[in-house]
């Protein structure tokens, strides 16, 4: 990956070019994105002008033969917090944009007519063109098209009316080995700023390219056999992941009583065991589907699956605990097959679920529809949300929008973003991440990947009762330089728990670049992503005012275990006192 | 009622399902849950130590098993290790326990003392399907509204694997268990 690609949409002709790497040699993932949004992003900008970018950039490893290297991530000036924003995806293309030799995409400025694009990215250079027949179609019809068009051996970058439409909420989805549009880069309203470019679709061709070789062929082959060994020796990456996917947390944190039920009113949901990860992989084996699926090649723990409706028809792919807990327990209800189809429809909108189902669940609060109203729920997202009516564009616009619009006041975010699907009040460290993140509620950003092993902040007492802002520190310092190298984040558990398989994640990317990183180096990375995040937050106008979770989850006493949220601010503030 | 049920050995893992609902368990002079589950489930130590990561005591994340005791009417849950920060937090003894310290089970816990009670046992996850044979082969009791949510998913799949039914020690005809009036019944599973 030795250059970026360009992309000024500015003006009646849009036009790219391809430059060296400059100041960004080296970097990948989140580190790319953050560091330019950093740099070149003016941090009071409207998110959706001209001076907003959208950057595009596979983790340091995509497109090697390096095991389940091939997330992307996707970053720009979030329209939904206001903030910095990097989104995380799987799927193929990040192994295709790697590839092609392409360390970034960066889309800039703002065309002048209303057209929509499409890009074309081979290895015989760049196409853009004007394609308005694309306008407002949903993202499965527009794959459809673009294999017509260019083939099955393509990989898509794309967004669906919710994006088009510029709400808060929308996602860029990216294509999965089936060239379907079911990964997406999820978070904060990404998609609303590729809308705002004018381009629905990047199609990313790597025919007559080749796998990335490493620097050091030995010690990359030697430590990718011991990485995939250690993923797959493991418990949850070896066994539970593959066999129930992130949904097998619905039972536990239910029964942990820090599962947000009705809008984040309960701990508890009682149709929790109806859409648990057990009784999904059940229901996908026993019509056809698939219980165990990789969102891309060279993905070794296969969290995903295929979900078919009654008939045994694709309906979706399998959906992650966060979306079964937002459109399921968060919104009452527990039918699967319901929550399965509002996953599709998002998926096909091109929208957050974890965003919409929070949004759905205020609307509920709001007495728009009762709580455990599946078909309600459906027609929310299919009539108002696809149709862009103004209900719609509240409810796509995300959770605090809907809030203010209805007033209502237990409305779940942070920095304006939904949180996802751990209670604060039970699960209090991780309500401290939610708190400081740079990215708003987010559970992804404070990850528990091996900063013990790494030795970030020392070594802390996991059974001493203070110390969660220590703990959510080194978690997000892990996690922001996971997020760098195109691995993807359910690694965690073999690396925290096995030193030999942490040892070689570090020989892998050392082999592959020829470095000698230490875990020393490495913490440096995620302390310089998240200060480049930090800065440029503070630069837009951000607080420590802005680390803090709603008044109501300090007063607001959380049934089964009657607790509210009790870290200070004094706490809170320490997180980024390193 | 008393049902017994001789199925495949395969046949044994579709009753899992009632195991992540919950399943009623005698208990005996309020034992630590590592008595629990080693003298009267009969479950191995090194499965105790190392497969059952995650366990809740009326919902409370427990870390350690020895003193942590069962009365009657409590909800054990037990389940492997769990994916992500949540996962790591709730594991037993873990190093992110700090970050649930407000809901963890603690010493100090007073427990109402019984010779005898009942509690609800719930496995989650692989140590459902693991230990689905040892846990039904005891007995269990399964409350009406569970049963029939089990017979509706379950009751053309497990037909085949049924050898033989046994009401209150007497050989039955199948459907005795696919009866849809069924009320609360003592199940015992085993294999042959
Ligand atoms: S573990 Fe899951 S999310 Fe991660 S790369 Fe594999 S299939 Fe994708």
């Amino acid at each position: 990956m030795d250059k970026i690609l360009k992309i000024n949409m500015t003006g009646d002709a849009p036009n790219f070019k391809i430059e060296s790497l400059g100041d960004y040699e080296g970097l990948g993932g989140r580190a790319m994105t953050s560091a330019v949004i950093y740099k070149e992003v003016p941090p009071l900008s409207h998110p959706l002008s001209a001076d907003n970018k959208l950057i595009i950039a596979p983790g340091l490893m995509s497109g090697s033969a390096a095991v389940i290297s091939g997330r992307l991530s996707v970053g720009c000036k979030s329209p939904l917090t206001g903030g910095i924003k990097e989104a995380n995806s799987g799927g193929q293309p990040s192994q295709m944009l790697a590839r092609l030799g392409y360390a970034a995409v960066i889309i800039e400025g703002k065309p002048k007519q209303n057209n929509l694009y499409k890009l074309f990215i081979s290895k015989d250079g760049i196409q853009l063109t004007v394609d308005n027949s694309l306008k407002m179609l949903g993202n499965y019809d527009l794959i459809d098209k673009m294999k017509e068009a260019y083939g099955d051996q393509i990989g898509c970058i794309s967004i669906g009316p919710a994006g088009e439409m510029k709400m808060s909420a929308a996602s860029i989805a990216c294509t999965d080995m089936e060239l379907r549009p079911t990964r997406h880069a999820g978070r904060g309203g990404v998609g609303a700023v590729m809308g705002s470019k004018g381009i629905k679709v990047i199609v990313i061709d790597d025919s007559g390219t080749s796998i990335r070789a490493p620097k050091d062929k030995e010690r990359f082959k030697n430590a990718n056999k011991a990485f995939a060994e250690g993923l797959k020796k493991h418990p949850v990456t070896g066994e539970g992941l593959a066999a129930y996917g992130t949904n097998v947390l619905t039972n536990i944190i239910n029964e942990a009583g820090a599962y947000p039920a009705h809008n984040f009113s309960f701990g508890q949901f009682k149709g929790a065991s109806k859409i648990s990860g057990e009784t999904m992989a059940e229901t996908e084996t026993k019509r056809g589907g698939l219980a165990t699926h990789g969102c891309h090649k060279g993905c070794v723990i296969k969290c995903s699956g295929v979900y078919n409706d009654k008939d045994g028809n694709y309906l979706t792919k399998q959906p992650e605990y966060e979306t079964v807990w937002a459109h399921g327990g968060n919104c009452g209800i527990d039918d699967l097959d319901a929550i399965a189809m509002l996953d599709r429809l998002d998926d096909d909108l091109g929208i957050d679920t974890i965003e919409m189902g929070a949004a759905i669940g205020v609307a509920m609060e709001a007495g728009l529809l009762k709580f455990g109203d599946a078909d309600g729920a459906i027609r929310l997202l299919k009539e108002e949300v696809g149709k862009g009516t103004p209900l719609g564009r509240v409810l796509g616009n995300g959770a605090a929008v809907t809030g203010k619009v209805f007033g209502v006041e237990r409305v779940p975010v942070v920095k304006g973003q939904a949180m996802p699907a751990y209670d604060p009040r039970a699960v209090q460290g991780v309500a401290v991440t939610y708190a400081t993140s740079p990215m708003g509620a987010d559970h992804t950003a404070g990850y528990a990947v091996g900063s013990n092993i790494m030795g970030v902040g020392g070594k802390t007492d996991p059974l001493k009762p203070e110390g969660q802002a220590d703990l959510s520190r080194d978690l997000q310092i892990a996690t922001a330089a996971l997020d760098s190298t195109g691995l993807c984040l359910f690694i965690s558990f073999a690396i925290l728990d096995q030193p030999e398989t942490f040892n070689a994640m570090v020989e892998l990317l050392n082999g592959f670049l020829g470095k000698d990183f230490t875990a020393d180096d490495i913490i440096e990375l995620g302390k310089s992503v998240l200060k480049n995040e930090r800065d440029f937050n503070t630069k837009a106008g951000f607080t420590s005012k802005h680390d803090r979770l709603p008044e109501y989850f300090k007063n607001e006493v959380l049934p089964p275990h009657k607790v509210t949220f009790g870290v200070s601010d004094e706490e809170l503030d320490q997180v980024f006192n390193w | 009622m008393n049902i017994h049920i001789i199925t495949s050995k395969s046949g044994v893992s579709f009753f899992s399902f009632l195991l992540n609902y919950g399943v009623g368990v005698k208990i005996y002079d309020n034992p630590s849950v590592k008595k629990f589950l080693l003298k009267d489930l009969k479950i191995d130590e090194d499965y105790i130590s190392n497969r059952i990561q995650t366990l809740f005591l009326n919902s409370k994340p427990i870390d350690n098993i020895d003193n942590a005791f069962l009365e009657n009417g409590a909800t054990l849950a037990l389940s492997a290790a769990m994916p992500g920060t949540a996962g790591a937090l709730f594991r037993k003894k873990g190093r992110y326990a700090a970050m649930r310290k407000q809901i963890t089970y603690t010493d100090n816990i007073d427990i109402k003392k019984n010779k005898e009670g009942k509690i609800i046992l719930k496995l989650f996850n692989m140590p459902a399907k693991e230990l689905a044979g040892i846990i039904f082969e005891r007995g269990v009791l399964i409350e009406k509204e569970t049963l029939s949510l089990f017979l509706k998913n379950y009751n053309q799949r497990i037909t085949p694997h049924i050898k033989e039914i046994h009401s209150d020690c007497k050989k039955k005809d199948k459907t005795i268990f696919f009866n849809r009036n069924l009320k609360a019944i003592n199940l015992k599973v085993t294999f042959s």
